[in-house]
Order: C-alpha cells, then structure tokens, then sequence
C-alpha cells in the first residue's frame, strides 16, 4: 500500500514558504525537497512519519494522517545548529566542519562602529591578533590568525565577500621601520559595516585550503545582507555618531623649557634651556620672522597642556538607508550608507559613499541569479604620515616652553607676500616644526578612492541532487592622491612640490561549480568539483616634482616632472574538487584536493597540488555521556597549502633612465629561473563541548603549522654583485591553542546574561632559514633590527645597546659617557604576546540589552623611538634628573689594556641623553612591555516595546550607546597605545611618534519600517 | 590555458639583460660613473635605494680629514654603519654596471680602454678605504667572492692603465662614439680620458712611492712621459643633473655642515682667498671653524662658519659639478715626485706654484697679483677663534707651522705640498684621506674625543675602514681570510699595505 502526500512548508517566524527543505519518509531512504514555493510531494508507504529537516530549523516528526501535510518550521535557536559560511560561500552545519572556526557577532559592528571593520574583530575570535596604523581616519590595520608563519611574505588573511575574495589593498603598506610612511587604506576598510550579515573567521590552512594560495593565513568570510525570502517592503533608516578624543599618555617633563646648557635659546629644537621661572624671555616667533607684531617677550612658564591641546575631538557621523523588498520570485536589498568623520587632527578628514544593490530571482523552477554592485567613493584629506616625519613629531618634540596659542596661528605673510609657518624653524622632520603646519601644509594630501565590487552568479539545479553554479567577481579600485608641499628653505623645496599618485588595483575571479549532494540510508554525500581562475593586475603611476612658481600646485607648474610607473600582473588558474561524507549525522569526513597554476613561477614548477582530510564526530550522539553533557564534537584535520609568489622574480633585469645619454642599472637582487611554490602543513585538533543544556560551552583547538620552502630574499655577500638573493628556504613553525567559552549564567524571560570568552596563545619557532644561515635580519630602521635566527622565535627585535665589558657593566669613555655597540646586536625583545583574549558580556534585561568586550594582550614588547627622541631633546620626564647638577654614570672606563676602572667623571642630563637619545638611539632604556588590557567596546541598547508602535508607522525602533576603546584597565608600555604601529607589514614592535589613539562615544538610532 | 604564463610575468618597465646591445653601454658606463664617485647618488632613480647612500664614504672621509663636521659619528672616529653603505652601492650599483658597460661595448676598443680607466679609478678608492677587497671575483654572482690582497690588485691597475694607454695613443678615433652622450665626464673625448689614465697613474706611483719605490719611480715618469693634467680644462669633472646630484650638496645644504677648526687654522693663517668662497661667517661676522670630534652640544649654540651655496651647488638644480681629478693634485704630484727625484719634466717648487695657481684658478680665483702674493706668502696657521670662547681647547699647537712660501728644506718642502694638496683636493674627500695616511703629514688637529677605543685609532687619524657586517656574515670565510691578508685586525687601526710608517 502507498499514498500520496503533499503540502506546503512554511517559516514559523514570517509564514513564508520556504524552500529546499528535505522531506524524508522515516526509516527509510526514501524522500524529497520542497521547491521554491515550499511545495513538496511524495509517495509514502502506511503508517509512515515524515521528518522534516533543515539547516537552521528544527527538525521534526510528523505521523501522516491524511493526503495533505503542512507544517511550520521553526528556526533553531540551539547553537549547536549554527551555521557557518565556509569556502566558496557554501554554508555549513557547524556540527559538520572539521576544523576551527568562528562566527562573530555582527550588531555591534554598526553600533558601537569603527571605520575599519577589521578594528571589530579585536577580541572577538581566539587567536585572532590585532594592531593597527596611527594615520588618522583612514589609518590601516593588521591582522594575523595564529601569529606570523611567513618570514618576509604577506602574514595577514584573505577576506572573501559573498564567495568572492577581495582585495586588502595594494600591499603597499607602511612603512614598518621607525622612519614610517602613508599608505593607501587598506582594502577591507571600505566594506559598510551596515551591510554585513555575517562574519566566519575561518583560521588556518586547514580552514582555508580551498582558496589557495592567499588563504594559507586565514580566511575572513563575510556574507552581506540580500533580500533572500522577502515578500514585501521593508526599510530601515539608521544614524550613528561618535565622538573620538584623544589618550593623554604623553610622558612630558614641565620644568625646563626651550633652549640648551640650562640657558633659553629661542631657534633651539631641545628643551635643555632653563629652569620656567616664568621670566620674559625673547619670543622665538622673531627668529624667522623679523616682523613679528605679537609681543616681543613671553613668560617663560610651563606649558604642559601644550602637546595635547593640538588634538581635537574627531567624530564620526554615518546614515544608513537600507530597503529590502520581495515580490514573488525576486528579491532585492539595497543600502546607501554616507560617512563622514575627522581626526583627532586638524584637517584629517574621510567622506565616504557605500551603495550597495543586491538582486536575486529564481527564473525558472531549475535557475536562479544573483548579482551584486557595490560602489565606494571615499575621499580621505590628510591621512597622517606615521613614523619620523609624521605629525608625532613636531607635536611630541614641541619645547616645553612654547605655548599652544602662540603656535596656533602656523602660518603668516612675509614681507615679501610669501607664506611663511610661524615657528623659530621651517623644516618639518626629525625635530619636528609647528604641529599645524605638518598637518596642513607639509603635506596636504588628498585621497580619492573610487571602488566597484561586483558579483554575478547563476545557477542551475539540474536535478534536486546535481546543480551548477557559475560566478564572476570584480573588485576594481581606483586610488588618486594628490600631494602639495609648501614652500620652505628645506633641500629641493624652496618653491614647494607636487605630486600625484594613480594607483589601480584590479582583481577578477572566475569560478564554476558542480556540485552533488544526496542522502543514502545513513550515509549524505556533498562532492564538489570547481574550477577558478584569478587574475590580479595592479598599475601605479607617479608623477611630479619641485615647482617653479611658488606654492602653485599644478603637474604644470613642475619644474622638470618626474615620473615613475609600475604594473604587475599575475594570473592563477586552479581546479579544485572537495567532498563530505556523513554518516547518520554524526560522523563526518572531509576532503579536499586543489591543482594550481600560478604565472610566478617557473614552467617546471608553476602547477602544484595540495590536499586536506578532516574528520569529525558527535561524540554525545554516539556513546551515553552523563546528563550534564548536552553535546560533545571532536575534529581533526591535516591541509597542506601551496603557495606562489610575486610577479617577476624569476629573469634579471635592467632599469633603464632616460636623459642626460640615459642611465642603466641592474638590479640588486639577484632572480632565481628555478623557484618552487611555498608549502604550509597543518595539523589541527579540537573538541567543542556544551553542558547543561548550552548554557555552558567550551571549544578547544590546538594547531600546529609548519610553513617551508618559503620565497624569500636573503642577503648575499654584495661583493657578488647584489646585495639579496631570491631563494626558496626557510621554515617556521607555529604551534598554540585556542580556547573560546560561552556561557549563559542566567537565562529567564526578562533578564538573560551571556559570556563569551577567548583565549589563544601560539609560540614559533625559527626551524631553518637557508643553508649555511642561522639568522635573517627582516628590516632595519634608526631604532631596532628585526631580525630571526634559527631557534629563536619570529618577532625578535635587536638594538643599538650600551657597550659591556665581560662583567656586563657599561662602558663610558673618557667624557664619562656610555658607549655605544656598533651595531644592532643586543637583544631588545620580541613582538609578540604570550597570549590574548578577550572577555565579552551581554546582558538583557526586558528590551534593553548592555554588552561589553574586555580586549587583552599579555606580553610582548615595544620599542619607543618617540620616547628616545623625546629624551635626546630633553622633553620627557625622564631627562629631569642631574639637570642642576649632573650625575656619574654606573660604568667603567677601558684603560686601554684589558682592565676597567670605575667612571667618576660627573657629566649633566643634556650631555647623556642627547649621547642616548640621538638619532640612532642607544634603545636600551625605551623598551616597554606591550602588556594593555582595555574596555575595547560597550554598548547599553533600548528596543522599543511592539505595543508601543503599534500605532506608529514604525516596525522596530532601536536606540543604543556605544563606547569604543573607553579606557584601560592596564597598559604597561603608560605612555603610547602599543596596539598603534608604524606599518602593517612584518615588522611590529615600534612605536615612531604615533599620534594618540582614541576613545570614542556615541549614540545610534535605527527605525524600522 | 597556461599558454600566455610568461608574458603576464614579464615585466614591461624593465629591460632584460638579453637586450644588453651597444645602445646601452653609454647609459651603463654613465651608471658606472655615478655610483663609482664617493659623493654620487644618494638614490638613483630606478634602483632599490635602501641603504646605498653614496654620501657614505664621503661622510667617512668627509670627516675623518676634517673637511667638514658633520655631528655623525664618524666625527669621532666611530663607523656608525656607514662603512657598509658606500660598500653596498659601489658592489651592488657601480660594480655591475661597469660590468654591463664592458659586455655592451664588446669589440669596441677604445670604449674598453676607458672603461679600464675607470674600473681602476673606482676601485682604487675602495681598495684604499678597505685594503684587500673583492676584484677578480668581484659581481661574479658567486654564493663566496674571494678577496684580493691590495698589492695585486695595484698589480692589475698598471696593467689595466698599460693597456688602455696603448689603445687610445694609438687609435686614430678623436672620440669614443658609444660614450659621447652618456659620458659625463669626458663625452667620450679619447685624449682627455688617455691623460685621465696618466695622471691617474701618476697618483697611483705615489701611492705606493713608501712600499715599492722602484716602480713608483718608473710609473710615475711613465705617466709624465705620456702626458697628465697640465691645465684646469683637461680637469675630471661629474656634470650633475637633477637626478643625479651632487650629494654631498644635500647634505650640506640640508643638514648644515660646518667648517673645521684645522681648516680655519690653515685658510685664515694663509689669508687664502679661498677660504671666502667656499664659507660663509657667522652672523657675527666670524670665519669660526669648529673642533672635531667634540661631544654633543659641546659647543652649545655657538655658531660656526657654513659652506657658502656654490662649493657644492646651492640645491639640486645647480650644475656645479662633482670634482673627481683635478689638474692641480697633478702638479702637486709631480712635485713630491721631483723630491723623490724622479723625472717629472721640471722643478719641485714651480710645480708646486703651478699646483697652486691652477687650484685657485678652480674656484674662481683669478687676480694673478693676488695668487702671487699667497704663494709668497710667510704668515703661518693661526690658533682657531673657537679658542677665545672655550680657552680650555687644547688647540694652540697649530698642525701646520709653516708658510706657503717654498721652504729651503726638503721635509718642511713635503709638507708645504701636502698642505696644498689637501686645499687643492677640496671637498672631495678620498683622495686627502689615502694621501694624509701615507705621507704621515700632519694637516689636521687630533680629535677632541674619540667614540673608538681600537689600537692605533684613538684621536688620531683613522688607517682604513673595517669590513662590513653583511659580508662578514654572508661570505665570512673571504672575509677572514681577508684579514690575514690586511695583516692586522680589522679595525680602523691597521695600516694598509702602501700605508708603510
């Protein structure tokens, strides 16, 4: 006997139909899907159930009691079915996965909201490590999961948006070293925080195998909002300001003012001078400028306020309209999203337009499409400079006698007409000129990025078991950036200069996807087999130079152009095919195998293949655990990840100047015709544990990670003719743990109470570097040298320390002052943390709801080059001692003959620290541990009752105040943020006259209609 | 579907070394040029500049014979790192371009003649900051570049300049025509560059004059024979341009380098009318030089006497040009060489008149009655003013005691030449140095202090460079065994091989 039966299944929350629900007749293989409109239909024995089941719902039984079965499915609100976006876009049970990874909450993104979403993520995924750049709004960040496992190449992880991969940027970061630089925002920046709808961090190779070579750090997997399922309007306005101030940390001595040998000096950079007494003394203004009107005498009084007082409160100003609509078969989401913001320094501004359209339809039973546009306009005005020529230093090296008001007015008219800065010194660099001047008129810069990302996807099920999906995606930006330098007696800018940069940075990626997927009694079987090719093309053009009428800034008005350009392109093709076997949903298998072919490598070498296997099992559903267990995963999986590398490193080649007969040059590097792809194995293992009905959770991985035959150049003897080598060499091992808990101590229907809680420490060790090397030095600057040595850990920082004899004191000369060692050969510490965590609180009592997320980074250290530079020109606290009277250095003075006497020779403040503090700083006294715990964010949110808007045309309405890096709890490096560095490329560490990090407040507002 | 993999990996804004052809030797040898004067580029466009300040060996030198001060370092007799960066750029940039110039200009004979005068001209300044240096294995590639002992490699600059004065004496081209417009020096002129290689030669006999007298003697009456420098406009002179400027222009006009006390001893005991052109006074009206080798601050914010503008060119447009030989050191020359007793084709003392004359001449000093008058003159150095505001220097034991008046006796003679060539050899630096070693003339003051506590270095005036850190680790056998060939540890204390007490 059979019947027929046949119904419609519907969402429980909207009523909606909903599709692809799997219908099977119980104890049986026998079943089907409903279709888009939620229809289902099947043959079924007597007596038979019918279970219902899919993604994200709870499954259930129905007994069939008649022809016609319809039935709600309810949305899971277990974690344990939580869904993850995993490769390709391709959601996931979470119960399924193999390997670690986590989802992050994405409300707070837009609420308590940042520029970057990146600065979101701190604190939220174990493992996850976060810095950033000190350029301002527009500044970029740095992200590493699971430490640095490359020793020279790219450590940050991919970002894929909606199964498509973007671009971070052009690559060309900051520069890392002390001397710092600017660079284009990076290219996650401009993703609206507004449209995200989810957020998978995806951490290590395992995770990631898919993606290939980019991916061996990590992936970052965004899915944005889409009209999916929306029959009708909706629309949602929203605002959110907040208002950024800065830290005062600054570490400023008050007593003494400008000048040297204890005397005022009113055209000297230091504060050597005298004691503020608060006598008249001449005013520096008439120093360059003779016609100075203002008083010719000022008080000679401390000014200790005068540094901060050039910061301002910034703000950031973002409104959000956002519409989804559906009707029938189509849906769409459309977003416009304008930002605005300022700095903490004048003249730093960002603008930016986020225009998001997102469409898609079901055209036939068997095809559906989905296409996005995302348009970006972003203007950035003066994205700060970090490192030496940044706007820290004019700031942070101001004498301590020069009042805020008196160099508030920057700038005035000479006799002549010209525009002159008003400061006793008109060079901006190392030590510094008038704050506002570097902000203004040094470099007045202006960023215009324009960016479209597209995607377009279609797909075609030919069966309810076999379907085909193919997607192209673009991610085409633009960067324009004009520079105007004013007029100053600097070398080479005694007119001025101008320059503008085009950059373009494309990538597109093309993919096809066939994928099966069907259920055999207890077995379910996913396979896939996809294809891609990536091509990334990157132009760059550079055009300018000095002027020939003053202050006219016109490619026109250059005097002789100078003009600069690159292109780099790069190609990849790939073949890729993964599978998934599940047994009785509790036992599953992984894996996955991916060809590529990369244009960087040569023809011997250019097609390498890589596999990964995970497996993973519900323990709790396979053997009786005690009650208190509610459910218990374990997972293992073993990915290798090949890599390539930069374009054009395989042949010599000459560069060719024209002009004057030409100029020729080789290139210092030597190239390599023989490179082989880089390779990262990985192992990992994890359990994920719940307890008492999911109010206690645990996720625990341990990884290890050995990444090998890494392309990197390695210094050769330059009497061969260059100076590096481009090798394949070197392995660096990383191994940790990761630990998130969750909890839920109190959960009843008016007040509920959420922990979540992450923990992750790695340690990496320098396995091997080249034959015959123990050691690479990875950058230099005046400050430290970052350099590896076999054994030692990634991260290490050298310096300039004080000359030792065997017994370790310090060698002073005859003058009585300490010595020098003649190079970067004193350890001064290593970069990384012991571990980090984060602490996060949601509470919710009634409709309002407070959350708050405790960031912490324990261990590591920095190196102060401000506070050295600081201490050459007598401005921080610490050159106050001996200032009267001097003092003698603990050390020793060599006799010349191998014995050592001790120093007696009494020499001052000023004489000692400009000896330590100068340029290339004897860097001993200027590490600080990089310990920092802060309240990274806090959120205390009201959603209006239902009732009460029942008769206003509101759906929803939702106020929320939000705080972002409010205060810390700790900081151990007291006089900087250590989370700002210079660059975000390899070489951290450094603290270079970063401007203030932030703490900012606000309020938003969000209307539902 | 890989087919087009190596175009997308060529890179179209660079040349390959396959297109190396006769059109690029100029263009290399220009390379060569520039980033094979101690004073060239600081960044040359094109090329990973990280590093290769080519002002490095100029600070060192610069400094070391107290041309100027500088508040680097190396004003104390310190290295400061700088001793690797003229390494960098002159093995990593003028090395191979040189080399590329000689592949390029392959079967032109006369462009390889100049070629080999310049190869002997570059690496005769490294060898003589460093001692036995990489040059037969030099930019060979090679994963380890033997170092050559110093005296073989003397051995091969005669050869090299026997072998280029053979070909251009007898070539009957008038110009080198690979090299007339990238040439900026000489534009391929085949007479200037034979005298070029002569009077180079001429330095170099006296350079080892103290450890092979024999062949001093006949290389430097070979020279003479064949002609050197007689007149400012055979001078070897770099033609600067925008991008490729006088660096030690930048630094001076950037970072406002001072006089030294041991200049000022001597120009203003001199009354040298030179000393107006290349400084300016203080803004109290004062020719101040300052001591070298004091501490920080030492001086507090007493002012010293600048460069004036135009000793170097006032900023990158100017089109002063970088002095690289001058007809001035090459009567100077001849005129110790007339004191040796060789035959330099006339008198020690009208030599040294003429070496005189033809460096005033140089910088614009043209009233004859007045170059007249300083040749005669008898005032001797004078104690530095800086004396009146820190009594306590222990400055009033003036270097030089001696006129410029051509003294009766033979040493005192030697010094008078070596005073004037350290004038005439201004502001580069190099050359002063390698001369101030070997003759053991006392120019300048010692130290105030010094940052180098090695043997033999002190206050005094430093022997050579030590061997950089890159090296050392990346081709530290060759480095070691170097050592053993320098004959003394690596420090600025060890003599060279012609450096003969």
């Amino acid at each position: 006997q059979s019947q027929t039966v046949s119904g419609t299944i519907t969402e429980a929350e909207t009523g909606m139909p909903l599709p692809g629900v799997t219908v099977m007749e119980k104890g049986t293989s026998n079943g089907t899907s409903t279709d888009f409109d939620g229809n289902f239909s099947l043959n079924v024995g007597d007596d038979a159930t019918l279970i219902l089941s899919m993604i994200g719902y709870v499954t259930q039984e129905i007994p069939v009691t008649s022809g016609e079965v319809n039935a709600e499915m309810a949305t899971d609100t277990e974690a344990l079915e939580e869904v993850v976006v995993t490769a390709l876009g391709i959601k996931r049970e979470k119960k399924a996965i193999t390997y670690s990874a986590q989802n992050v909450e994405v409300d707070e993104l837009s609420e308590a909201r940042s520029l970057n979403v990146s600065n979101s993520l701190s604190g939220k995924v174990a493992g996850l490590n976060f810095s950033t750049t000190s350029n301002g709004v527009g500044s970029s960040s740095r992200i590493t999961l699971r430490g640095n496992r490359s020793l020279t190449g790219n450590n940050q992880p991919l970002y894929v948006v909606d199964g498509v991969p973007i671009s971070n940027g052009s690559g060309n970061r900051n520069s890392d070293i002390d001397t710092g630089g600017t660079t284009q925002p990076d290219g996650i920046s401009n993703i609206n925080p507004d449209d995200i709808a989810n957020i998978s961090v995806l951490k290590g190779p395992s995770a990631a195998a898919l993606y290939g070579t980019r991916a061996s750090n990590g992936v970052i997997v965004i899915t944005t909002k889409s009209g999916n399922g929306a029959q009708g309007t909706s629309i949602t306005v929203s605002s959110n300001f907040m208002a950024s101030s800065a830290y005062n940390l600054l570490n400023l001595q008050n007593e003494y003012g400008q000048g040297t040998n204890g005397e005022y000096v009113p055209n000297s950079s230091s504060s050597w001078g005298g004691r503020l007494d608060g006598s008249q003394v001449e005013a520096w203004q008439l120093v360059r400028n003779p016609d100075y009107e203002g008083p010719a005498t000022y008080a000679y009084a401390p000014q200790p306020d005068n540094v901060i007082d050039f910061f301002q409160t910034g703000y950031n100003l973002a409104n959000t309209l956002s519409i989804t609509t559906g009707a029938n078969k189509t849906q769409a989401y459309f977003s416009y999203t304008n930002t605005t913001a300022e700095g903490i320094v004048e003249g730093n501004k960002l603008d930016r337009h986020n225009a998001n359209l997102r469409l898609n339809s079901q055209l036939t039973d068997r095809l559906s499409v989905d296409v996005k546009t995302n348009y970006i306009v972003q203007d950035i005005d003066n994205l700060l400079r970090t490192g030496e020529e940044s706007i820290g230093t004019s700031a942070y090296l101001l004498p301590r006698s020069i009042a805020h008001s008196q160099y508030e007015d920057f700038e005035y008219l000479d006799a002549e007409g010209q525009l002159q800065t008003n400061y006793f010194r008109d060079e901006v660099g190392a030590p510094g000129g008038n704050p506002y001047w570097s902000a203004l008129r040094n470099d007045d810069r202006t960023d215009r990025r324009n960016r479209f990302i597209g995607m377009a996807s279609l797909k075609y099920q030919f069966t309810d078991h076999l379907s085909l999906q193919v997607r192209t995606g673009i991610d085409d930006m633009s960067n324009k950036t004009f520079r105007n330098r004013y007029a100053t007696n600097a070398f080479n800018n005694d007119l001025g200069a101008y320059n503008e940069y085009y950059e373009t940075v494309r990538e597109l990626n093309s993919d096809a996807l066939l994928s099966y997927d069907n259920t055999f009694g207890d077995f379910s079987l996913n396979m896939n087999l996809g294809a891609n090719m990536l091509k990334q093309s990157n132009t760059s053009l550079n055009s300018g130079g000095v002027l020939s009428l003053r202050n006219f800034f016109a490619l026109a008005n250059v005097e002789t152009i100078s003009s600069t350009s690159t292109k780099r392109e790069k190609q990849i093709n790939s073949v890729y095919g993964f599978a998934q076997l599940g047994y009785q949903s509790k036992l599953f298998l992984d894996v996955t195998a991916r060809n590529d072919w990369s244009s960087t490598l040569p023809e011997a070498n250019r097609s390498f293949f890589y596999p990964s296997i995970g497996i993973s099992g519900i323990v709790s559903e396979m053997v009786e655990l005690p009650e208190f267990f509610t459910y218990a995963k374990v997972r293992a999986s073993y990915a290798e990840v090949g890599n390539d590398t930069d374009p054009y490193q395989l042949s010599p080649q000459l560069s060719y100047i024209g002009g004057n007969g030409g100029m020729l040059y080789a290139q210092t590097t030597a190239a390599n015709p023989n490179l082989k792809p880089e390779i990262s194995n990985s192992v990992e293992f994890g359990a994920d544990v719940r307890f008492l009905s999911n109010r206690l959770g645990v996720d625990f991985t341990y990884f290890k990670t050995n990444t090998k035959n890494q392309i990197f150049s390695i210094n050769t003897p330059e009497s061969s003719g260059y100076s590096n080598a481009i090798v394949n060499g070197g392995e660096v091992q990383n191994s940790g743990i990761e630990l998130s808990l969750t909890a839920t101590p109190v959960e009843t229907e008016n007040f509920s109470w959420d922990i979540l809680a992450n923990y992750a420490s790695y340690d990496s060790e320098i396995v091997s570097i080249f034959e015959g090397r123990e050691e690479l030095v990875l950058g230099q600057g005046r400050l430290v040298r970052s350099k590896v040595v076999v054994g030692g850990q990634y991260g290490d920082l050298y310096v300039q320390g004080f000359q030792r004899n065997d017994e370790g004191e310090v060698i002073v000369n005859e003058a009585g002052i300490p010595l020098a060692t003649n190079s970067f050969d004193v350890y001064g510490g290593n970069f990384n943390p012991d571990w980090t965590g984060g602490l996060k609180n949601d509470f919710r009592y009634k409709d309002f709801s407070l959350s708050f997320l405790i960031d912490m980074r324990i261990g590591g250290d920095v190196i102060s080059y401000t506070q050295a530079r600081q201490a050459g020109l007598g401005v921080n606290e610490m050159t106050l001692a001996g200032r009267e009277n001097g003092f003698v250095v603990d050390g020793v003075v060599d006799n010349g003959d191998g014995t050592f006497s001790q120093n007696t020779t009494n020499i001052t403040a000023e004489q000692y620290w400009t000896a330590i503090g100068q340029r290339t700083p004897v860097a001993e006294p200027f590490i600080f541990d990089a310990t920092n715990i802060r309240l990274r964010e806090l959120v205390l949110g009201y959603a209006m009752p239902k009732r009460l808007l029942e008769n206003s045309p509101f759906k929803s309405v939702n106020f929320s105040l939000v705080g972002r890096n409010l205060f810390f709890i700790l900081n151990e490096a007291e006089y900087f943020d250590p989370e700002q560095g210079a660059g975000t490329g390899n070489l951290q560490g450094i603290e270079s006259f970063n401007i203030p990090s932030t703490r900012d407040y606000g309020v938003s507002v969000k209307f539902g209609f | 579907c890989t087919d087009d993999f190596d175009e997308i990996n060529t890179n179209d804004n660079t040349l390959t070394t396959d297109q190396l052809d006769a059109s690029l030797a100029g263009p290399a040898f220009a390379s060569a040029q520039y980033a094979g004067i101690h004073n060239g580029s600081y960044s040359s466009p094109g090329v990973d500049d990280q590093g290769t300040w080519g002002i490095a060996t100029g600070i060192i030198s610069s400094t070391f014979v107290q041309y100027m001060n500088t508040g680097f370092s190396t004003e104390r007799n310190a290295f400061g790192g700088y001793e690797s960066r003229g390494w960098l750029r002159f093995y990593t940039v003028a090395v191979p371009a040189l080399q590329n110039a000689m592949e390029a200009a392959e079967g032109d004979d006369e462009a390889q003649a100049i070629l080999k005068i310049w190869k002997v001209f570059m690496y005769n300044q490294m060898t003589d900051h460093y001692g036995p240096i990489p040059y037969s294995e030099a930019g060979s590639g090679a994963e380890s570049v033997a170092y050559d002992p110093q005296s073989a490699i003397y051995d091969d600059f005669f050869v090299l300049l026997d072998e280029a004065d053979a070909v251009l004496s007898s070539t009957s081209e008038s110009t080198a025509g690979l090299f007339q417009t990238s040439d900026r020096i000489y534009n391929g002129d085949i007479e200037n560059w034979r005298i070029f290689g002569n009077s180079l030669r001429l330095r170099l006999a006296l350079r080892i004059s103290d450890v092979d007298p024999q062949r001093a003697q006949t290389q430097a009456e070979l020279a003479v024979a064949n002609g050197v420098m007689e007149s400012n406009d055979e001078s070897a002179f770099f033609a600067v341009s925008d991008i490729t400027p006088n660096n030690l222009n930048m630094i001076v006009n950037s970072w406002g380098y001072f006089m030294t006390a041991s200049m000022e001893s001597i120009l203003k005991g001199y009354d040298d009318p030179r000393m107006e052109v290349w400084f300016e006074p203080t803004e109290d009206g004062e020719f101040r030089g300052q001591p070298a080798g004091g501490l920080n601050d030492q001086f507090g914010t007493t002012e010293f006497s600048a460069f004036n503008d135009d000793v170097l060119g006032n900023d990158y447009r100017e089109t002063k040009p970088i002095e690289i030989l001058m007809a001035a050191e090459c009567y100077l020359n001849r005129a110790e060489g007339a004191l040796n007793g060789w035959n330099m084709n006339g008198d020690a003392e009208s030599f040294y008149e003429n070496g005189i004359r033809l460096s005033m001449n140089q910088w614009d000093v043209t009233d004859s009655a007045a170059i007249d008058s300083y040749i005669a003159g008898n005032s001797t150095p004078v104690v530095p003013v800086i004396t009146e505001l820190y009594p306590d220097l222990d400055l009033y034991d003036t270097p030089v005691d001696l006129p410029v008046s051509w003294s009766a006796n033979e040493a005192e003679q030697r010094t008078q030449i070596a005073v004037q060539k350290y004038l005439a050899l201004f502001p580069e630096s190099w050359e002063t140095w390698a001369d101030l070693r070997r003759t053991d003339e006392q120019v300048i003051y010692p130290l105030l202090y010094t940052d180098n506590p090695d043997t033999g270095v002190g206050t005094s005036l430093m022997k050579r460079v030590i061997y950089v850190t890159n090296e050392i680790s990346s081709n530290g056998e060759a480095v070691n065994e170097a050592i053993n060939l320098l004959g003394g540890p690596d420090t600025g204390g060890t003599r060279l091989w012609w450096d003969v007490e």
